[in-house]
């Protein structure tokens, strides 16, 4: 059976079996983009991964099936680390700004990973949606409620700021 | 680094983590918040009926009530037996729910 289906007979019958397949099967997706965002910081992921779970159990009417449930709960999620990281800081912005120390979490062996870890969370976002994730730009813009072309700045600007870090030798491991 | 090694680099799946029991404490999550709502919903149930109950009697509803039926006036006992049962099911409801 589909997501859709699946989300479709969660939101008519309130059917828990279907709602367990649907978090069964886009649970893998939706924590390792929460992964990303966090930096590595697994309890962190977790726990956002969880409160994007039970908030698409409560609003799992408002999915209209025209795009996939993925895609959906990668929104939510999204929303849900934007709303931790405002009850961090005063903004967002300042915040990302300060945040560009490199994780220490040592799970992060990977070169690649060190270095997403010093973009902001947009840049990383839309690079993980638009890469790793196979998204295009319109669908990220969507998924991360931004206009296109500033997700399309995002991806330029993380790139170029990967290409530095990756060929600096600052991340060789 | 070149354009195509950055591209290949970032397009690399992204490693999914084991499910290890992620599932399981969703759903347990759930399921606690739907009791936690079933016990709201029974609490407030028997809250209604009590203040119900207690206003009319305060208000003169059911004078006036018996005094338009008057068959009813010499029925108190049914009023408070039915008012009982009022309270009563709101606690079943309220129980079965924990």
């Amino acid at each position: 059976m589909t997501e859709t289906a699946l989300a479709n007979r969660v939101a008519k019958s309130g059917d828990m079996e279907a709602f367990a397949q649907l978090v069964g099967m886009t649970q893998g997706r939706v924590r390792a983009f929460v992964l990303r965002l966090t930096r590595g910081d697994r309890a962190l992921a977790d726990d956002l991964a969880q409160e994007t779970y039970l908030e698409a159990h409560r609003k799992i009417s408002q999915y209209r099936g025209d795009g996939t449930f993925s895609g959906w709960l990668i929104r939510i999620a999204w929303s849900r680390f934007q709303m931790h990281l405002r009850s961090r800081g005063p903004t967002t912005k300042e915040l990302e700004e300060t945040i560009a120390a490199p994780s220490h979490d040592p799970s992060l062996k990977l070169d690649l990973e060190r270095a997403m870890a010093q973009l902001s969370a947009p840049e990383r976002a839309a690079l993980t949606l638009c890469y790793a994730m196979e998204y295009s730009h319109a669908e990220a813009a969507e998924l991360l409620a931004l206009p296109l072309g500033t997700v399309k700045s995002h991806v330029t600007r993380g790139r170029d700021k990967l290409r530095a870090l990756l060929s600096n030798g600052e991340m060789t491991s | 680094m070149n354009d195509g090694d950055l591209d290949r680099l970032l397009s690399r799946r992204l490693a999914e983590p084991e499910d290890n029991g992620f599932s399981a404490r969703v759903l347990a999550r759930l399921a606690q918040g739907n009791t936690r709502s079933a016990r709201m919903e029974g609490i407030a149930y028997g809250v209604t009926a009590a203040v119900a109950v207690t206003a009319l009697a305060l208000s003169g509803v059911g004078e006036a009530v018996a005094r338009i039926t008057p068959d009813l006036i010499q029925s108190q006992p049914l009023g408070i037996a039915v008012a009982a049962l009022v309270i009563t099911g709101a606690f079943l409801r309220w129980s079965w729910g924990r």
